[in-house]
């Protein structure tokens, strides 16, 4: 089980606690325990499991495209580039380029555009094709290609610590709120068992929770963002 | 109608569907309000939906204005991110000429078309008038100064010393677009605390009901 799982799990439970606890009924607890449950086991696992997929992938690009070029303008040989290019890479990675045995260095760099479907990827195929053709000091050829991945790579970790700290901040946020309704519970108990009375309290409690999961879908949707395209607009 | 039917068509969607998404979400809007008077025998519920009605039909045929805007900004920052491709190409030996027939490979479909129909246009104009009506496309003064900067480039023939201003401005635009994109993201992620005060906002009424609820309940009791 991964860390976020187990985040929202907890956070299932803690939102099917506080509603049996503030509303009293059973029923519709349970029914927000699924809502909540389906929602992130249909929808937000699978942007959060994209985003980290993609995170990763740009990583070993980056890295692939750096350690690839430096070690073609020292050794000149596309075998030790691509060899030094695949290591401390992610297991993902190391699972294709173990089925990719068969094949030249350069096919293997013109099949990893299949994986590594950044635009700045298939630019630094390009680059190596260039290379080969016309010859040339490669680092020289891939300056700006590199200031690039540069520019990306910051961009990206810029991303990630606004990303940790706006997490932070906004559940703190809802903390705060659903500790003022849980006060409410406990310290005016009987005040407050006169007031589920009302249906239009009741209803607008569960609006209150209704709003938590599209808080947290808005949430997931702007967390899951990153500077970077995935798909590629490559055309030959 | 025509002037929509042309943004709608511009933006690659289907003029009928968008038609036919308005017409089937009032007639729904519709008849809600009619069911609601017919049950409730209150006029208010008919005003409120034919307001909605209105409302939603304005929104909706006034959202393509948004999105054409949006596309632009789009592919202009699609330009400015291909730049360093270009820059590339022309540091390969690829004269401006072959550097952006290769840079429409990267592009998308709305920025390739804009890029075949510059390269057409240079094909039958050599002066610096196809240059500035690609940059006026984006309505960005950097981009037409770039534009600038390589028709000269052509023009003049002396590349190196056109590729060190070219690098200028082309360093400025893409460190601004990539401190852009971090602001936007942290502008975006910042106007979530909105849901936090409405979550606020929504106790604050439930507590006030829930008051009157008993404060009306025991007037009635005495």
């Amino acid at each position: 089980m991964k860390k976020y799982d187990l985040f929202a799990i907890c956070l299932t439970l803690i939102v099917f606690t506080v509603c049996y606890l503030t509303s009293n009924n059973i029923f519709l607890s349970l029914g927000l325990f699924v809502i909540y449950f389906a929602f992130y086991f249909l929808v937000a696992r699978k942007k959060i499991n994209k985003y980290i997929l993609t995170l990763e992938k740009s990583s070993d690009c980056f890295g692939f495209i750096s350690s690839f070029l430096i070690t073609l303008s020292s050794k000149d040989s596309l075998d030790e580039a691509y060899i030094s290019g695949t290591r401390n890479k992610s297991n993902k990675f190391n699972e294709l380029n173990n089925n990719m045995n068969q094949m030249t260095s350069f096919e293997k760099i013109e099949y990893l555009k299949k994986y590594f479907s950044f635009s700045v990827y298939s630019m630094f195929v390009k680059v190596i094709s260039l290379h080969m053709e016309q010859g040339g000091n490669v680092l020289k050829l891939s300056e700006s290609l590199l200031n690039e991945i540069r520019r990306i790579e910051d961009s990206i970790n810029q991303t990630i610590s606004i990303n940790r700290k706006k997490t932070f901040e906004y559940f703190l946020l809802w903390f705060m709120s659903f500790l003022v309704l849980i006060f409410l519970r406990l310290s005016l108990s009987s005040f407050y068992q006169i007031m589920l009375s009302s249906n239009i309290f009741f209803i607008l409690l569960i609006a209150y929770y209704l709003l938590f999961l599209f808080a947290i879908y808005s949430f997931i949707n702007k967390f899951v963002i990153v500077p970077i395209k995935e798909e590629t607009y490559e055309k030959d | 109608m025509k002037k929509i039917k042309e943004k709608i068509e511009s933006l690659k969607l289907s003029f009928k569907k968008e038609i036919l998404t308005i017409f089937i979400i009032d007639i729904f809007l519709l008849i809600i309000g009619i069911v609601s008077y017919l049950f409730l025998k209150q006029i208010i519920f008919l005003a409120f939906t034919f307001f909605a009605f209105v409302l939603f039909s304005y929104f909706y045929l006034s959202r393509y204005d948004d999105l054409l805007k949006k596309r632009e900004i789009e592919a202009q920052d699609e330009f400015v991110s291909l730049l360093p491709f270009l820059k590339t190409f022309l540091q390969n030996g690829f004269s401006i000429y072959q550097a952006f027939g290769e840079l429409k490979n990267f592009a998308s479909e709305y920025l390739s078309l804009r890029l075949t129909r510059l390269i057409n246009n240079i094909d039958i104009d050599k002066s610096i008038k196809p240059y500035l009506d690609f940059a006026h496309e984006f309505k960005s003064l950097q981009i037409e100064q770039l534009l600038v900067c390589l028709y000269q480039m052509v023009d003049e023939g002396n590349k190196d010393i056109y590729l060190v201003q070219y690098e200028l401005l082309f360093n400025k635009m893409r460190d601004e677009a990539s401190k852009n994109l971090v602001e936007k993201k942290r502008n975006m992620m910042d106007s979530l605390s909105i849901f936090p005060l409405i979550a606020s906002a929504l106790l604050i009424v439930m507590i006030t009901f829930g008051v009157m609820n008993i404060v009306g309940e025991s007037i009635n009791g005495i």
